[in-house]
């Protein structure tokens, strides 16, 4: 009985190992793999590399940001009287540097999120 | 070795550090490539049983040998149940994105319209199909790799006892299948 079991055993075993032995697919060159991975190296060292640059353009952003809101703070007298007469020179710097602040920051969104 | 990421190289003339470098990166490719050539028919016959596509093993495959090639250094030994584990994970988490994880918990999911028409010409890779993915996971990994329950269940994600009795099981449902069929063994 178990002579039988461990025959049945060892059967299975070989039609396993058979199956394994039969199996000849056509595999990519080791090359290939390779150079895959040292591609995927690299991009990974450059981000590696280019993070602390985004971070930094991220504070300068932030900085400018923060600059641009004080002199539309400071001048707001000026921006009050936009709906009456003439806009102030200071108003119209801020507005040009919102614009720009928003252009800057739409693309540094648009490049990290392209890397992620 | 082939890990050719944060080799240290003392400090030196840049030509000759650049050649050391170089020479490191040719010894780390042609290990790399003896170690493919000695595993990858394997683990690409495991991962077409366990997935059942040719076209998602080639995929798996290659991103295994990639993660492993990007991992530090490590031993012969290791190497191996590092691929399958990378393996058996980047499928599991395939499945899991297509919404399959329930293939891969199940384990009695032999479809009884197709065990039970013994007409069908039947071998070992029908057989494989007709298992359960862990099922077919443990059984190639313990008769073709030969690997211990205690590797297997490294690769898995499941306790070693529970891999025993999982091997049991396996083996006698595939044996249950093969002489259902009738079948006596096509490489005998």
């Amino acid at each position: 009985m178990s002579n039988n079991l461990q025959n049945d055993d060892s059967r299975l075993d070989l039609l396993i190992k058979n199956m394994a032995q039969d199996h000849q697919p056509q595999l990519p060159s080791p090359g290939v793999i390779w150079w895959r991975a040292q591609i995927q190296r690299k991009l990974a060292e450059k981000d590696r590399v280019e993070r602390p640059m985004m971070i930094m353009r991220a504070v300068v952003l932030a900085l400018s940001a923060a600059l641009v809101a004080i002199i539309l703070v400071v001048n707001w007298r000026e921006i009050g009287g936009m709906a009456g007469g003439q806009p102030g020179p200071f108003v119209v710097l801020g507005i040009f540097a919102a614009a720009a602040l928003a252009l800057a920051g739409s693309l540094l969104f648009k490049e990290s999120m392209g890397k992620s | 070795m082939f890990a050719a990421t944060g080799a240290r190289i003392p400090a030196m003339s840049l030509s000759k550090e650049r050649s050391e470098i170089e020479e490191y990166e040719q010894t780390a490719q042609t290990e790399f490539e003896a170690f493919y050539l000695r595993t990858s028919r394997t683990l690409h016959g495991y991962l077409c049983r366990l997935s059942r596509d040719s076209g998602t093993a080639d995929e798996v495959l290659q991103e295994a040998y990639i993660r492993m090639i990007a991992s530090t250094a490590m031993e012969e030994g290791q190497r191996k149940a590092y691929l399958y584990t990378t393996a058996t994970n980047i499928l599991r988490d395939r499945w899991r994105r297509q919404k399959r994880e329930r293939e891969w918990s199940e384990l009695g999911v032999v479809n009884e319209a197709t065990h039970q028409n013994f007409n069908l010409p039947i071998d070992m890779a029908s057989v494989f199909d007709r298992l359960s993915a862990q099922e077919r996971a443990v059984l190639w990994l313990a008769h073709v790799e030969e690997l211990s329950h205690r590797e297997i269940s490294a690769i898995v994600g499941v306790k070693e006892k529970s891999v025993r009795v999982m091997v049991f099981r396996a083996r006698e449902k595939a044996k249950e299948l093969l002489q259902s069929a009738g079948f006596r063994g096509t490489h005998e």
